[in-house]
């Protein structure tokens, strides 16, 4: 098991800064999981404490040993691509041994290194087809296994999931939980898909151009997101953001742009009369008509999505776009006006420049 | 019956079926034409040798009008060839030229390519323009200069003074690259991360996926070796090493006026390039291919 540590790490493509001045400590045996849009900095920033890359400026660091120029070689990490990056002229058998055996690793080893790899992720049927006889699952099975059987320091998944269906997606998912609470290893898993970054992750990194949005659990991250952005990029379907300003109503409120007002309760401290703000409302935390305690608006249906146990309602707002989910006991159709409410104790503020006001702020 | 409109519309789609038919067999017809004439340019000035070479010496093979066909054709002329030449020596020293600049050819460039296709280093563009560039000089331009080190060095009259210029060639590291920049780099980079060095990753993962290049880069060298004159000629006195061009050279001096033995050691030595190529034509044409769409 080994921690990590990025102190302020750059990474320069030319005139282009893709990773800003970036610090992280990854503790031992944790899973992280990078997210964020494309273009982010996230396989870049995989890619430097891979090796694969030299940072411009700033350390990393294992175990508080400096490994920043070392080559990835040398630095005891696997990686599993998103396109397997398996060898094509090579069996899975000898896929699976290729690199034990250029640098040398007794035979016996490397047999009792595949076959505990072939055990655990069930390879023995297939050991002796080329990558072109595999399934895109089976594939990228190999290509775990081949990280595996390097017993490294350090698991790093490079989108591996994203060339899979559906369906093998949450199984292979499943399984890389598994192998975590196996080996207990440290992983860090880079992906786009909030889904897999919420199932998998100890801890998710949220990342926008190349600069760290906030860093926390999977909780965190959805019910006490640091800014707009981190709210708008999990969750599905998207947070609704609403904008609203600051008035003194006997009491302060958010008069929003288009719908009722709503208290601010403890924040009131954290802003000034007149001052912009907005309002995130998750899709979940609406309320029918009838169950509301606060504020309540109506909505009309452009469109409804059926997702099994709930439906989603993509609609407006007055002006303002607007997303519901709602249980499946809920019937609606496009062209329909819904009443509903908010649940005022789940609501998220932000001030006018997308930053949480937080309880902290109301305190100062 | 259908109304007369639809019966029109229906005459009116048959007709335009049938022409439509008609001038896609037309063009079809063309083609081949086209394609049997072009051949013909082609495999013409061959057949013609053969021709030539199977003539008997009774038949005036400089007749107007010219006959292809033999009147009695025979192969008294290839027998010739043995007996007015060491000819089994000959070809035995093209073999193994040719065996060493193929092998060596495939080594050397695709050593040189690798580099330059992944690794990243300074001035690498420099270098891989300035040995593209060597490809617009002729040879003719270079021989003297060849010739002179060739000397200095000792290799004049010697099998490695023939090898030595076709031993790594600038088209073959720019074929060799660019078939190397095809491959994936995760392959590589997962190989780098098991702690696989750069020599093995050139041998064991990339070679193996450019055995199309390397085939076309094989053929493309045997062919040029193999009928290679000019510089042979200039580096080599001894008899004993002349490769084939040279004696079949030497059998068009002794025997100036007997063209039939002239053209009959001809045919016997480009049976080897025409067997090489029959042998890797799949792996050569494919290898042809990708340069051209990928390049």
């Amino acid at each position: 098991m080994t921690s990590i540590s990025l102190t302020g790490v750059n990474k320069v493509y030319g005139s282009e800064a893709v990773v800003h001045d970036m610090d992280l400590e990854i503790a031992s045996g944790e899973f992280i999981v990078f997210v964020g849009p494309s273009g982010c900095g996230k396989s870049t920033l995989l890619r430097l404490i891979a090796g694969l890359e030299e940072v411009s400026s700033g350390n990393i660091l294992f175990d508080k040993a400096d490994v920043t120029t070392l080559p990835a070689g040398k630095r005891e990490v696997a990686m599993v691509f998103q396109s397997y990056a398996l060898y094509p002229h090579m069996t899975a058998a000898q896929n699976l041994s290729f690199g034990l055996r250029m640098t040398g690793h007794p035979a016996e080893d490397i047999a009792r290194r595949v076959e505990r790899a072939v055990d655990m992720l069930r390879l023995e049927d297939y050991l002796h087809r080329k990558p072109s006889q595999l399934s895109g699952g089976q594939c990228q099975r190999v290509a775990i296994g081949r990280a595996l059987v390097q017993q490294p320091k350090v698991f790093l998944f490079d989108e591996p999931l994203s060339n899979l269906d559906a369906e093998l997606r949450v199984s292979m998912r499943a399984e890389i939980a598994a192998l975590h609470r196996e080996l207990d290893n440290t992983m860090i898993y880079v992906t786009h898909d909030q889904v897999e970054a919420m199932t998998l992750a100890d801890r998710i990194v949220v990342l926008r151009n190349g600069r760290i949005e906030q860093v926390g659990t999977p909780h965190e991250i959805y019910r006490r997101p640091r800014n707009v952005f981190v709210a708008e990029f999990m969750g599905y379907p998207k947070i609704n953001i609403l904008q609203g300003t600051v008035v003194d109503d006997g009491g302060i409120f958010v008069r929003l742009d288009s719908m009722a007002r709503i208290p601010l309760g403890v924040l009131s401290g954290a802003v000034e009369v007149g001052e912009k703000v907005s309002v995130g409302i998750r899709p979940e935390s609406v309320s029918p008509d009838q169950q509301a305690r606060g504020a309540r608006f109506e909505m009309l249906v452009d469109f409804v999505e059926h997702v099994g146990a709930g439906t989603n309602y993509f609609g407006r707002v007055g002006g303002d776009e607007f997303r519901i989910a709602l249980s499946e006991g809920q019937k609606h159709q496009p062209g329909d006006h819904v009443r509903i409410g908010l649940a005022e104790d789940q609501l998220h503020f932000f001030d006018a420049r997308g930053e949480r006001l937080g309880k902290r702020q109301t305190l100062k | 019956m259908p109304p007369p409109n639809i019966r029109s519309s229906y005459e009116h789609i048959v007709f335009h079926r049938s022409r439509e038919n008609m001038v896609s067999a037309s063009r079809m017809f063309l083609r081949y034409v086209i394609l049997i004439l072009v051949a013909c340019v082609f495999i013409g000035p061959f057949l013609w040798l053969l021709s030539t070479a199977m003539k008997s010496g009774s038949e005036n093979i400089f007749q107007y009008p010219p006959e292809f066909i033999p009147h009695s054709p025979t192969l008294e002329n290839f027998v010739r060839v043995f007996d007015a030449l060491p000819f089994l020596t000959y070809f035995a020293n093209s073999v193994f030229v040719a065996a060493i600049a193929v092998s060596c050819n495939l080594v050397f460039c695709s050593l040189a390519a690798y580099p330059l296709a992944r690794m990243s280093f300074r001035g690498k563009n420099v270098i891989f323009l300035t040995l593209i560039s060597t490809m617009i000089l002729p040879f003719q331009l270079m021989m003297i200069p060849l010739y002179s080190i060739a000397v200095n060095l000792g290799l004049n009259n010697t099998f490695l003074g023939l090898i030595i210029p076709h031993a790594c060639t600038a088209f073959g590291v720019f074929l060799m690259r660019q078939s190397f920049l095809t491959i994936p780099h995760q392959l590589e980079e997962s190989a780098l991360m098991e702690g696989v060095n750069r020599l093995q990753i050139w041998w064991h993962v990339m070679l193996p996926l450019v055995k199309p290049a390397l085939a076309t880069l094989a053929v493309f060298t045997f062919i040029g070796v193999w009928g290679d004159f000019l510089w042979p000629l200039i580096i080599i006195d001894d008899q004993t090493k002349f490769t084939l061009p040279l004696g079949v050279n030497r059998l068009a001096g002794a025997f100036a006026k007997d063209w039939r033995l002239v053209a009959a050691g001809a045919i016997l030595s480009i049976i080897p390039t025409i067997v090489v190529f029959l042998f890797s034509q799949r792996f050569f044409i494919s290898g042809a291919l990708k340069g051209a769409v990928k390049g």
